[in-house]
């Protein structure tokens, strides 16, 4: 891709979006059926949709309602609109792929429908109970359970305790573990490593998860144990998402340690660990690798509500970082990454971002490290609707020596309701 | 599954689409209807402009039109209670101005003010009779689709009984006063122990500051 295209492609998303901004008006809301009960805006919760504030990471600990709320009963009369919202995602995505090996560039250009999401049952219930329901459909594709968990929470003098069953995102952050203001979440936990399969976020597994937080100390501290992923990487979590009972690892379960600790209302550092088994490789003679992950977030707002820096450091280590084990294991070693970012507020509705991400699967592995920068936008507009544009410039390091490089540019319509 | 969904869009779209809009408003005003009877129009989703319009060249008095138009919009309908309190609220005001206003609904979270809600309305209208203020908005106009999917955060007729410990200061945000609830305010707006309100205004008739002043025990 030429420099030129590249910075006119760049320009013109920026165009794009920066006109949305002026031509929407300024109301939005983040799971509208929150919205919808509490009588709220969609600040009450989020800075910048979808990142949470400190409210909003309360209101989610607490099960879907204000934190004082907790050992009360609801007496509102029971409103379906109360407890479904609906999300529709639409996205264009250009990319340009320059190949190290033969030098030459193929390019992507496509507009295609992302996923219809509903979220039905999702709030509280009674005195101490929540639950979340998250199913997403993508065209000629089965329906997908990214959330379905019910959720209890119960007070211990100002603090609470909460357990959570069922299928789940893989953690609830806040700041830099917090879902990003783009589209594209950091390398180091949507890429696998050299080893396992598993990726820190995008695996939606089953599980249990018991949990505590100290709103006046700020800290939570949650604890699951997981079906685990099966040798493709999949989520173990039902239906035809299973392991298979001849592989090993078949019933061995993953356990995960999640801690949040608030400094300010509006900064926190995250530690994130993990756990689990799985078969390696994937065909074969196979054996089991025991993995670990460690992460670590942080984010502090030199200017108070307008400037906010995020960065995440993570390490990987997997059991079979020995050549003599089986066979591919000479390639598996310990991994690492890390990224680094800033996030500017124009507003309480829009905010730009820029974050550079890096990751190395595995130290047994030379030149195979990725490296992107990230530029986003996001703009929350009127009812609901939102946009988020990314630019990505990524580069891979490939073993057999050179570097592909993709530049993608994805922007993504989204309206919840 | 998109048929439902299209469906429901549709529902919201239609029920949206019983208010006047700006053009047919100021049609009604050049031809002579006073603004009360056009208010009174927007309040209640009464949108047969032209046959107002018809009544007005046809020289019939602005008390007639609203008795004809108030018995078509079914005055003992469900809004009947609220309606009746809005009217007779309306011919008890000690002062009616129309104002530009915003209100804000706060709670109090780890000892700083979070927004709860706000709304921004610049065409409203505030009436005080004794220490009662209220204040009034059309519903929002047209079948724009986006305006489907909005819910309006604060209900026109909002009320504010003014207590001895409610604030009026010096406004913000280009607003000139700001009226703010005390932690202790009874009555509308509702209260709890995490909420407050606080509305900003600029009254067209500044009178309208002195009679909240006297409410509030001339602060």
């Amino acid at each position: 891709m030429g420099r030129y295209n590249k910075l006119k492609l760049i320009v013109s998303c920026m165009v794009l979006a920066v006109g949305a901004l002026f031509l929407m008006p300024s109301e939005s809301h983040a799971m509208p059926n929150f919205a919808r009960k509490y009588g709220a805006d969609c600040s009450l919760c989020h800075t910048v949709v979808p990142r949470l504030n400190r409210f909003g990471y309360e209101f989610r600990a607490a099960g879907y309602r204000d934190p004082g709320e907790i050992g009360e009963q609801d007496t509102e009369d029971f409103k379906l609109s109360n407890y479904f919202a609906g999300r529709i995602q639409e996205q264009y995505q250009y990319n340009n792929h320059n190949a190290a090996s033969s030098g030459t560039d193929t390019t992507s250009s496509q507009l295609t429908f992302k996923e219809f999401t509903m979220y039905p049952l999702t709030g509280s219930w009674g005195k101490y109970f929540g639950s979340l329901s998250e199913i997403s459909m993508a065209p000629d594709e089965s329906p997908e359970i990214e959330n379905a968990y019910f959720r209890m929470v119960y007070p211990l003098g100002e603090n609470w305790i909460q357990g959570r069953v069922g299928i789940m995102h893989s953690f609830e952050g806040f700041g830099a573990s917090d879902r990003p203001i783009g589209n594209n979440r950091t390398l180091f936990q949507t890429t696998t490593a050299t080893g396992s399969p598993f990726k820190i976020w995008s695996k939606d597994e089953s599980g249990v998860e018991v949990g505590f937080y100290s709103p006046k100390m700020g800290t939570t501290i949650s604890a699951n144990v997981w079906n685990g992923i099966n040798s493709a990487g999949d989520a173990a979590s039902g239906g035809s998402l299973t392991k298979d009972s001849t592989e090993p690892a078949y019933n061995d379960k993953d356990f995960q340690v999640f801690v949040n600790q608030f400094i300010t209302d509006n900064a926190a550092l995250s530690f994130y660990y993990y756990y689990g088994v799985v078969p390696f490789p994937a065909t074969g003679t196979q054996t089991k690798d025991k993995y670990q992950r460690f992460a670590f977030y942080g984010n502090f707002y030199p200017i108070k509500e307008k400037l906010n820096l995020i960065g995440g450091y993570e390490f990987g280590k997997d059991s079979l970082n020995n050549s003599t084990v089986v066979t591919g294991g000479s390639n598996v070693g310990d991994n690492n990454g890390f990224f680094a970012g800033a996030e500017y507020f124009v507003s309480e509705k829009n905010a730009f971002a820029v974050r550079y991400d890096n990751f190395d699967p595995s130290d047994e592995v030379g030149h195979n490290t990725v490296n992107a920068i990230n530029l986003s936008y996001n703009i929350s507009a009127t009812h609901g609707l939102q946009f988020i544009t990314d630019y990505q410039h990524k580069e891979t390091d490939l073993t057999a020596g050179g570097t592909n490089k993709d530049d993608t540019v994805l922007a993504r319509v989204i309206f919840i309701w | 599954m998109l048929i439902i969904i299209i469906s429901i869009m549709v529902i919201f779209l239609t029920q949206n689409a019983s208010a006047l809009t700006t053009e047919e408003m100021i049609n009604l005003k050049k031809a002579g209807v006073s603004e009360d009877s056009i208010v009174w129009m927007v309040e209640h989703g009464y949108k047969d402009a032209d046959k107002v319009l018809k009544l007005k060249k046809a020289d019939f008095k602005d008390e007639n039109i609203q008795a004809i138009i108030k018995s078509e919009a079914g005055h003992q309908s469900a809004k009947g209670i609220s309606e009746t309190r809005n009217d007779s609220f309306s011919a008890q005001a000690d002062l009616k101005t129309p104002a530009r206003i915003k209100i804000i609904w706060y709670r109090i979270f780890h000892d700083k003010p979070l927004l709860q809600n706000k709304e921004t309305i610049d065409n409203a209208r505030i009436a005080i009779a004794g220490k009662t203020l209220q204040i009034t908005w059309p519903k929002r106009e047209g079948m724009n689709p986006l305006n489907a999917f909005q819910k309006e955060p604060f209900e026109s007729p909002f009320y504010w009984e003014l207590n001895k410990n409610d604030i009026l200061e010096t406004g913000e945000e280009g607003y000139n006063y700001k009226l703010q609830t005390d932690l202790s305010h009874k009555g509308k707006p509702d209260m709890d122990d995490v909420h407050y309100w606080v509305i900003y205004l600029d009254p067209e008739n500044s009178k309208l500051i002195e009679h909240i002043k006297q409410a509030l025990g001339n602060k």
